[in-house]
């Protein structure tokens, strides 16, 4: 099922394919589902006692079609990325998924100062072997969103690789729970846009107005250096990363330390996010309303934000036996406002 | 042969320059398929002979590809690289690639995800600030892999686009391999008046050793290179750069001026447009090598725009290659007992 979610192309804004997928997954097991008007997805599995729910993004890091040149190259657009993973890569454009490749100035036509410094994203375009500009328009438009195809697979030793690992790990995680019956009143939420500004889990949680919510991710591992001790965030098969804090959300202790004393009684290898950027989906479940308990489960990523990123399934399914015995075991009737 | 199931047979063997050989048993299965001259030299150039007398014609494509090698395996289990042949760095962060250790592994060199950069976004990367991840424990990558162990892009075939279009890795040169499969193919229902020798060759990226060597062995009167130029390029100068739709003919001192005349007119023969590239020293192609080699030899060198030039996506016009062949094969079956007098230069 991961690998079927993370080769779903899905850049923000243009989450439909993802979103048909987990419908369809899912529906024989929701009593409710719905799609609101920005396109989050919302699976309410009928229960009584605490509204809990479990959030991930249907989303992935892409571009956007910024113009049409003269020459049938498409000037592009796009954030949250560094551009210099941008240079050599395939992708495909559009509703109609027309190939496309990302060049870039030969090396043989590299000055010096081309070579020490990096191509910004509008020294960059998108070449789908058009002629000219109208060849190219008879297939693409302006804002049409561009996605990498990479592919997935098992990788390394228990790890795995593919693109859009950030969030299709989180969604993966929250469908594989959704499938499972609890003791409470549960909602699935696959969110829009969350790499754009955290923005369909804004509409979202309101709507559900949960008690509590967790946001699954696949979040940063930067444990490349050997020598770096610390800024990894997050380290590849040490378990999945409970959240104290995040950009966007600062974890109430309560529920912080039943998600921590969740995996200590299931005997689950944790670590902690030992990071405080980057925002997720809780932060603004957080906000919903009168404010909810929100908390994040997040399975390590290397290279996130890029056309490639890695985890591994340890973690993946460390993640989601602490997500289950939080719920199984009603831990969540330990997070109460009055502590 | 089909040229683009040629394309992709051999874009997809393994070849770093110097280490050619499983892309040469490729390329020897398929020379032997339609020729039956056939062999290979000590360095693996691989060679196909047909028609027989004078003049000798030796033709060049190369079979090596850009790509890197190991020089360090870090205490957590990742390696260091560093370019063995032409690859620029600033193509690989966010890119999967293959080493070539004990048995051959994935690898994907990474990138710092952008929440954590400081500022410093704005200078390239450079090969030694990036690292190949193969998610495996230090001891079974030491197990494994050692420092000189080959990195190769991921080979995988090439992406049509629009327009008979493609892209993917190692087109330079290999493109022109199955170029010299299909002027074999046309030439083979043809009558010629000469030896004709298409030779794969080895090392074009680093040393043109293998341009030297087929050059040595065969002693050609003609030498004839046949590689990529570069296509349109935002950025690129005016001079730089052919349009992906037509062959371009090299002028300046590595080529001979009649060999020059003489793939024009055979161009001219058949209707095929060509364009004229000036380059005053070093074309770097084959031609450069097989000038001086032997004695020397009549140099000429047709190419193929392609854009992108050592990336994972060279982009080029199959229609392009398709006129590449039959120009060649023109230019080979044009020549006559007239040649000597048609190579003699001007004083």
């Amino acid at each position: 099922m991961l690998g079927r979610l993370s080769e779903i192309y899905g850049v923000s804004g243009d989450e439909g394919r993802v979103r048909a997928f987990i419908k369809k997954e899912l529906a024989p097991y929701a009593d409710e589902m719905h799609t609101d008007r920005m396109g989050n997805l919302i699976v309410h599995k009928k229960g009584e006692g605490k509204k809990i729910m479990l959030d991930a993004h249907m989303d992935e890091v892409g571009l956007l079609v910024l113009g049409i040149r003269e020459d049938g190259l498409l000037a592009i657009t796009g954030n949250s990325m560094d551009p210099r993973v941008l240079v050599s890569k395939r992708v495909v454009v559009g509703p109609n998924l027309v190939p496309g490749v990302i060049g870039a100035k030969a090396i043989h036509l590299q000055s010096a100062a081309d070579r020490e410094s990096a191509l910004k994203v509008s020294q960059l375009y998108v070449d789908i072997g058009a002629k000219d500009k109208e060849d190219a328009m008879s297939c693409v438009s302006v804002g049409d969103h561009i996605c990498f195809t990479t592919k997935f697979s098992d990788f390394g030793e228990g790890l795995f690789k593919g693109k859009a690992l950030d969030d299709r790990i989180g969604c993966a995680l929250v469908m594989k729970l959704m499938m499972n019956n609890y003791d409470c009143d549960l909602y699935g939420v696959f969110t829009v846009q969350e790499e754009v500004g955290i923005r369909g889990a804004q509409a979202a949680a309101f709507s559900v107005q949960p008690d509590i919510a967790i946001a699954f991710e696949g979040t940063t591992a930067n444990d490349i250096d050997p020598k770096c001790d610390i800024g990894h965030v997050t380290k590849v098969g040490h378990g999945p990363a409970i959240s104290f804090m995040d950009g966007g959300n600062i974890t109430r202790p309560q529920m912080f330390k039943a998600l921590v004393s969740s995996a200590k009684e299931a005997g689950i290898k944790y670590q902690l996010r030992q990071g405080t950027r980057g925002r997720t989906d809780a932060g603004m479940a957080a906000l919903a309303a009168s404010g909810c308990f929100a908390g994040g489960i997040s399975v390590p990523t290397r290279y996130i934000h890029s056309p490639v990123s890695i985890a591994s399934w340890d973690d993946f399914n460390a993640a989601y036996a602490l997500a289950d015995h939080f719920l199984a075991n009603k831990k969540f009737l330990e997070v109460n406002a009055n502590v | 042969m089909n040229t683009r199931s040629v394309i992709s047979r051999l874009v997809t063997a393994p070849g770093a320059t110097g280490h050619e050989e499983k892309v040469g048993d490729v390329v020897l299965e398929l020379f032997s398929g339609i020729c039956d001259d056939v062999w290979c030299d000590k360095y693996g150039d691989i060679y196909a002979k047909i028609g027989s007398g004078e003049p000798t014609v030796l033709i060049c494509a190369h079979l090596d590809e850009v790509s890197m090698i190991v020089t360090d395996i870090l205490e957590n289990g990742m390696l260091k690289i560093c370019s063995l042949a032409g690859v620029d760095p600033r193509v690989l962060p966010g890119s999967e690639v293959v080493v070539d250790g004990k048995v051959q592994l994935k690898g994907i060199i990474g990138a710092v995800p952008p929440h954590l950069l400081t500022g410093k976004e704005n200078a390239a990367y450079k090969i030694d600030d990036l690292t190949v991840d193969l998610g495996l424990p230090f001891e079974k990558v030491r197990e494994l892999v050692v420092i000189g162990d080959i990195v190769r892009f991921d080979p995988i075939e090439p992406l049509e686009l629009k327009n008979g279009r493609i892209a993917g890795k190692t087109l330079d040169d290999r493109a022109h391999v199955a170029v010299m499969i299909k002027a074999i193919e046309i030439l083979k229902k043809r009558l010629i008046n000469c030896t004709a020798v298409f030779c794969a060759s080895v090392q074009e990226e680093k040393t043109g050793l293998g341009a030297t060597l087929s050059t040595y062995n065969v002693r050609p009167d003609i030498g004839i290179a046949i590689d990529v130029t570069h296509g349109p390029t935002p950025g690129a100068g005016e001079y730089d750069c052919f349009p992906l739709d037509k062959l371009v003919l090299t002028r300046g001192s590595n080529i001979h001026p009649k060999v020059y005349k003489m793939l024009k007119k055979a161009g001219d023969d058949i209707g095929i447009p060509t364009v004229t590239e000036a380059a005053m020293g070093h074309t770097g192609t084959d031609a450069w090598s097989m000038q001086v080699t032997a004695g020397g030899c009549a140099t000429g060198l047709i190419s193929t725009p392609l854009k992108y030039m050592h990336t994972n996506v060279e982009l080029l016009d199959v229609n392009t290659l398709e006129n590449c062949a039959k120009l060649l094969a023109q230019f080979i079956a044009n020549i006559d007992e007239d040649w000597e007098a048609q190579l003699c230069l001007d004083d």
